[in-house]
């Protein structure tokens, strides 16, 4: 590391030592000052490697204005509610499960109605009976579609957490990771139709396995 | 020895949707004594008022997953030999393989049909 590198990470440390001390806290913005700061200090020096190091620096603090511009559109509210954009999809997908499981409810009951007339009738009304069976079973998809807007529920939640923590950086709140003590790795929800094992793949590695002792 | 249709069966299941379905298939295949419980919390409760011959359980239901309630099942002494057959979308080796070690009597992954509930449950009760 040059003469240079060293004194700059320093200074650096130091300004953002004292802005904390000034302000409470840093901010993104702060930080990108601070970097253009430096590299108006740069300047003057003609050494490559205070030139490269000049270079990098202008890039760190221009992308760290694009990222923060960006941070905050992601939060911005621009469906003319109070909604945040992410939380105005994550509305639109639970709005999405209520309606399919409405829906689903109905074609339930209309399924049970035909099987139960049907089931009257005596056995020339047999394939009406299986049909209704296979109506019910076709309704597996509403339980896969739910957990499948569950999981993605899950992450858009995480994901605004994260952005507004991002947003709020150098802010000392402790992280809230997931302190329920709990390990849901094998909770991972339906896998898509592609990488999904058939119950074949299921029963051959089931009776594979040895019984618990 | 004949299956027992009467045979007092627990199903449980985060979706009202899947529970009907289960009751209804379970219905067609002349079970009628069916219980319901919306997780593994529940199912707890319901096992302390009732003996139950047969379990039918979801796997991802929070706070209790159906992983939780097998485990408490083959704990306990008067369920440890209650037939479990996890009915699950987890499909991955890994999950069959915790589950079958912690004493899943059989695994349906949805979706699934009849025929397969059928077969299943055949291979815990025997044949009907």
């Amino acid at each position: 590391m040059s003469n240079t590198q060293a004194k700059l990470g320093t200074a650096m440390l130091k300004s953002l030592i004292s802005l904390r001390e000034q302000k409470g806290a840093v901010n993104i913005e702060d930080v990108g000052a601070i970097l253009e700061s430096m590299a108006h200090t740069l300047h003057t020096s003609d050494g490559e490697a205070d030139r490269f190091l000049r270079e990098e620096i202008r890039k760190m603090a221009a992308y760290i204005g694009e990222a923060n511009k960006e941070i905050l559109a992601l939060g911005a509210n621009t469906q003319g509610n109070n909604s945040s954009n992410l939380a105005d999809a994550s509305e639109r997908l639970g709005a999405v499960v209520k309606a399919t499981e409405e829906a689903t409810g109905r074609i339930l009951d209309a399924a049970e109605e035909i099987q139960t007339l049907a089931g009257k009738m005596g056995e020339p009304a047999k394939p009406i009976v299986a049909a209704g069976m296979r109506i019910i079973e076709a309704c597996n998809f509403q339980d896969l579609t739910g957990q499948r807007i569950a999981k993605v529920l899950k992450v858009l939640d995480h994901l605004e957490t994260r952005i507004l923590r991002l947003a709020e950086l150098f802010r000392t709140e402790a992280a809230n990771a997931n302190g329920d003590g709990k390990d849901n790795s094998l909770l991972s929800g339906p896998p898509l139709p592609d990488n999904a094992a058939t119950q074949a793949d299921i029963d051959a590695l089931f009776s594979g396995l040895q019984p618990k002792k | 020895m004949a299956v027992d249709k009467n045979l007092s069966i627990l199903i449980v299941d985060d979706y009202k949707t899947m529970l009907r379905i289960v009751k209804n298939l379970l219905k067609q295949l002349g079970f009628d004594n069916v219980d319901e419980a919306t997780d593994g919390g529940m199912a707890i409760e319901k096992m302390k008022e009732k003996a139950y011959g047969l379990i039918i359980s979801d796997w991802n239901m929070e706070p209790v997953t159906g992983l939780d309630l097998l485990k408490h099942v083959r704990s306990d002494e008067k369920t440890k030999s209650v037939p479990f057959i996890m009915v699950t979308a987890e499909s991955k080796p890994e999950n069959v393989v915790v589950a079958k070690q912690a004493g899943v009597s059989n695994y349906i992954v949805k979706p699934f049909n009849a025929e397969t509930l059928k077969a299943k449950l055949e291979s815990v009760l025997g044949a009907f």
